[in-house]
């Protein structure tokens, strides 16, 4: 199936297998738009409404569907001081 | 803050341009967050942030992002009256951003006792109450500007895209807006006397 994730405001479209947990789909997505700075514990993906996604579960557990779009941003890090 | 370009302006313009029109791409979705473009002339933008969860929606803030010499250097970022684009001093912020860095049970208590310690630390700093604050996080101009920061260089994070404008809104929202529940009334009773004047 076909996604869209918004790669800090960037859109990347990604074929899917539904059945992968989103932490490799995350891996496939930064790999593929050359993000490989950051280790993926840095990265946080929300679904459309902003909610936070559990990276272990996959498209179905979490009942996505093709053409829909998440978004992934990196984390604050360190900071506030 | 330093205003001198030393980034050929075409470049960082052109890289600005990319920011506003990838956001304007996304601004259906971006509505739904609370997220709005409400101005944008290179090298300025401001972005107002509501509350989508409460009823009424409240325009809670305005960020103001400033992308001079982008992506040579990060942008610089202020919280803003959202209406008037004014940077709020410390005193004055809607919110510091508070992030909850850890909870803890404190220990030797009554069983009946339920009591959590949250320990936070605001993402917005300044000196003092009379200050503009700064966001204090790597992909900002004034993080990376600090004394305390320089072993944290902007070049470890510009190419994963630290500084961009999407990812500074959803961290603003996330520790701003998105921490909103519900609108809260503070009411003062105040007694008086009812009086009938007499002739």
């Amino acid at each position: 199936m076909e996604i869209t994730i918004v790669i800090n405001g960037e859109p990347h479209v990604l074929k899917i297998d539904p059945h992968n947990s989103l932490r490799e789909i995350v891996h496939q997505v930064l790999k593929k738009s050359g993000n490989l700075g950051q280790p993926l514990e840095r990265w946080v993906l929300k679904d459309a409404t902003g909610n936070e996604l559990d990276l272990e579960k996959d498209a179905v557990a979490l009942n996505l569907k093709v053409g829909d779009t998440l978004f992934l941003s990196l984390r604050a890090g360190e900071g506030g001081s | 803050m330093s205003e001198t370009h030393f980034t050929d302006p075409t470049v960082s313009r052109r890289k600005f341009e990319r920011e506003i029109a990838e956001f304007r791409e996304m601004s259906e979705q971006y509505t739904k967050r609370g997220w709005f473009l409400a101005y944008a002339r290179y090298p300025h933008v401001r972005v107002v942030l509501a509350t989508p969860t409460t009823n009424p929606v409240a325009i809670m803030l305005g960020v103001a992002l400033d992308f001079t010499n982008y992506d040579s250097m990060p942008p610089s970022v202020k919280l803003v009256h959202p209406l008037t684009g004014e940077p709020y001093k410390a005193s004055e912020l809607p919110t510091k951003l508070p992030r909850l860095i850890s909870s803890t049970t404190p220990e030797g208590l009554p069983p009946q006792v339920q009591l959590q310690v949250h320990e936070h630390q605001d993402l917005m700093q300044s000196y003092g109450p009379q200050d503009i604050p700064f966001l204090c996080v790597a992909g900002v101009r004034e993080y990376h500007e600090h004394p305390a920061h320089t072993g944290d260089a902007w070049e470890l994070h510009r190419a994963s895209g630290a500084g961009r404008l999407a990812r500074l809104v959803e961290l603003i929202s996330k520790y701003g807006p998105d921490t909103v529940i519900g609108l809260q009334v503070t009411m003062q009773p105040q007694i008086g006397f009812n009086v009938s004047p007499q002739q």
